[in-house]
Formats: C-alpha cells, structure tokens, sequence
C-alpha cells in the first residue's frame, strides 16, 4: 500500500538536467543545464560528442536577465573578446562582443583547476540571438586549453593529418605560415584523414607523443576527431625548394612555444608548458620544413628520413 | 596555380565586376574570427560602399594577399584601415582602399532564414566604446606600471 503524501509539506519535484558531452584531446567536458536548449553544441562540436561518467571538466549553465561588467582589474584582457579576472580561489572569464552592446553576454567562472565551471548566459543580451550555443568558442577553448596546462598537454598551431599509409604528420605554423594550404595539397595528392588545418593538442602516453584533432579549424575547415601517434614534428615556413632542417632542442622548444597557447596569465601554466613541450621534444625530433605549396611538398615529406 | 589560388581568383574577379557594377553579392563565411557576430558558415551579405563612407566599426569584407576576410574596421590612419577579428587578438595589418571589397550589411542565420542586420549603429557604437574603454585600461596599467618601476641607476 503506497505512503499517503504528509499535508504541508510540498513534494520537490526532481529537476531534469539535460547534459552532453564531449572529448577533445582527450579531455572530457560535461555541460549541463536544466533545458535541452542549454546544452545544444555547435556542429563542429557534435563530432566530439562522447559520454563520460567521470568528466574531467564539469560545466553547469544558469540563466540571469542580465550581467554587469565585472568589478576589479583584469588579470588578463585577451584584447579580443574575453577578459579575465580573479576572485579568491577562482577564476572569471567575463565575453563582450559588439554585436551585443557593451555588458558582457556570457560570463565564465571555473575553480583554479579547471576542473569545475559555471557558464552564465544574459537573457537580455543574448534574447534575439538563436541558436545558442553555450560552449561556442572561446568558451570551449579556454577551458580545455587551461585544464591542459597543468601539465598534461598543449593546444598548438598546427595543421595534423593521418597518411593512409604512413601514419601522423603534425605541421606547426603561425597564421599565414601554410598550415590550411599544407591540408588541402595533402588532401589532393593523398587524401589522408585530416584532424585539423588550425588547432592540434599534444598529449604525451607512456613516453609517446600523440596528436588530437580539434573542433576548431582554419580557413580549410578541417576538424575531425581522431588522434594519431607522432614520429616528428614539422616547423612550416614558405620556400623555395622543399628542405628539412634538424632543429636542436633548446631552439625547437622555443619554436614549438611560440606556436602554442599557454594560459599567459599565469607563470605556473607558462611553465608547465614548456616542460610538456621539453618532454615532447624528448620523445620525437623537430624539423624546420621550408616548403613549396605544391604537391612535391607532400611527397618530400613522404620521402624525408632522419 | 593551385585549386586554391584560382578558387580565390576567380572569387575575386567575379565579385570586383559585381561591385564594381554596383551590384551586392552573398558569400558563405568560414573560421571563428568573427564570433560571435558571424559564425562560422553563415551566408554574409555584401553591398558597395565608397571608400570615404567607410566607418570605424563597419565590417567589410578585404582581400588580403589571396585571402578573403569579412573584417572590422578598428582603425583609421590617413587613406589606410586596420581591421581585425571581432574574436581576433591581432590586427590585420595596415588594408589600402582598394583591398575593401565592400561592406557587410547582414548575415543569414545558420539553419534558418532570418536575416539580422549588421550594419546597426548600436553595434558600431558599441564597437567604439569597448574599445575606447580598452585602450584607456591599458593606459592606465601602462602609467601605473612605469609609475612603480624602480628608477634605473647609472
């Protein structure tokens, strides 16, 4: 016989939270909220979906009717969209953007582990803006990029395929160095499994280093989730013939953090990051790759044996 | 010449004899440098503007060595335009008039067909004073640092 309901006191009704998930270099983020709508993910995102029961990173989005620009100096002001603050054990990354008036849109609040977070959405700025995609970059980029920078890996520069037949290439580049023309010559002469033509996150296992695409493409529009094993690392720049310059590790290390995205705000995260760098450098060589964009590039590299 | 190459010069004939003939043109905008304002894959809208209509805050899309970018317009100096990524941290260098291509008036919004406007002058306006506001909290931080360095000895 059912227990009769006890006059006076309300019964809570449990609150449904709608979540998803999903893997980027290995790091699992858990968004959730209390409609489907708050945690829709981009399409680049929804390629990376993939459950977890123990997230690495939990993300819980709220709603308010508005937010007011955070009080206090900045830490860090990406001088882009995203400025970042400090309040006692956390930290506060508050988003502006023109296209939605001058009171940040979104605010993101993490413990200083990047383990936890609060995603808070202004009903006011963002009313006539649809779809919403709550973890829409940077948001997604900061925190894993943060979460990485304890040490585990790094997010670079960098445009990563997989040969049908000779496995990972990992091809490192500032804007303009080449990094998208390099995926779509090897996209013709090859057609290799492209992991991404802008952003690749290294992560070292037992020793070897590995490469993950990235929801976060170039101009190519290259992003697939996937990762391969890494035999060495290519430093682009344009040539006029294709040549292979062996960089030794001091300069390569230097090469490599240039071309990478360390938490700038904070001297533990920096350095942190050139250790992975170095002990990546430890596990495979680096090359200076001076290339012609044309498909001999391709079969230079192909042909290219330390 | 690569497929590339000539995808971007047979873009760029066709929409400077478009624009040059007063004509606006629609094309599809790739990569993240203008989110949250475009996403990626949303159709923009193109019209012709005169160079000297050309206002700070306006999106206009540039042509850049063989690259196309739909940009803000961030500065001005003299004849010449810097523009950037709304979610860029660096600038597109110094644009010559001849490099704008035209402005972007809107955009289609993916997955459905509404078109927003972005040509508004709130935006423009909000545009300006983030970035007067940015600028003066880096002159700020700028004094105070220079004002709490220790004088250097000779």
């Amino acid at each position: 016989m059912p227990a009769a309901p006890v006059p006076g006191i309300a019964t809570a009704r449990p609150v449904r939270l709608h979540q998803a998930c999903v893997r980027v270099g290995g790091v699992s983020l858990a968004l959730s909220g209390p409609c489907s709508d708050d945690v829709r993910l981009s399409c680049e995102s929804e390629v990376f979906q993939n459950f977890d029961e123990n997230p690495d990173i939990e993300v819980q989005i709220e709603w308010v009717e508005k937010l007011q620009r955070w009080r206090g100096n900045p830490v860090f002001d990406s001088g882009a969209l995203w400025t970042l603050f400090r309040y006692g054990r956390e930290f506060v990354f508050d988003f502006n953007s023109p296209a939605f008036g001058l009171l940040p849109y979104k605010r993101l609040r993490t413990s200083t582990e990047f383990r936890s977070a609060q995603l808070i959405l202004s009903r006011e700025a963002l009313r006539n803006y649809r779809p919403i995609f709550p973890l829409e970059y940077p948001a997604d980029e900061l925190l894993i990029t943060n979460y990485l920078a304890s040490g585990v890996g790094v997010e670079v520069h960098g445009c990563g395929l997989v040969d049908p037949d000779r496995g990972g290439y990992l091809f490192l580049g500032h804007s303009g160095a080449g990094k998208s023309t390099t995926a779509r010559l090897w996209e013709t002469f090859r057609a290799p499994k492209i992991l991404s033509d802008d952003r690749i996150i290294l992560r070292l296992h037992e020793g070897e280093l590995w490469m993950y695409g990235t929801p976060w493409h170039g101009e190519a529009a290259f992003a697939a989730a996937g990762k391969a094993k890494l035999n060495r690392i290519h430093i682009l720049r344009h040539g006029t013939e294709n040549r292979f310059s062996s960089l030794p590790q001091a300069r390569a290390v230097g090469e490599v953090f240039a071309r990478c995205f360390p938490p700038f705000h904070s001297p533990a995260g920096v350095e942190r990051t050139v250790e992975f760098i170095k002990r990546a450098l430890d596990a495979v060589p680096c090359y200076e790759f001076q290339f012609v964009p044309d498909g001999s590039s391709a079969a230079a590299v192909l042909g290219f044996y330390e | 010449m690569s497929k590339e190459r000539l995808e971007n010069s047979t873009f760029q004939l066709l929409a400077g004899d478009l624009i040059a003939g007063g004509y606006g043109l629609r094309f599809q905008a790739k990569g993240r440098s203008m989110v949250p304002t475009i996403q990626d894959g949303e159709i923009v809208h193109i019209k012709p503007i005169a160079s000297d209509m050309l206002r700070i805050g306006d999106i206009v899309l540039l042509r850049r060595g063989e690259d196309f970018k739909a940009h803000r317009i961030i500065r001005k100096r003299g004849p010449l335009f810097i523009t950037r990524g709304d979610a860029g941290v660096g600038n597109d260098g110094e644009i010559r008039c001849d490099q704008i291509l035209g402005k972007v008036i809107a955009k289609e919004v993916i997955g459905s067909s509404r078109l927003v406007r972005l040509d508004r002058f709130a935006a423009r306006l909000s545009f300006f004073t983030s970035e007067a506001r940015r600028r003066a909290s880096f002159l700020v931080r700028s004094r105070r640092k220079h004002r709490n360095r220790p004088a250097e000895r000779y």
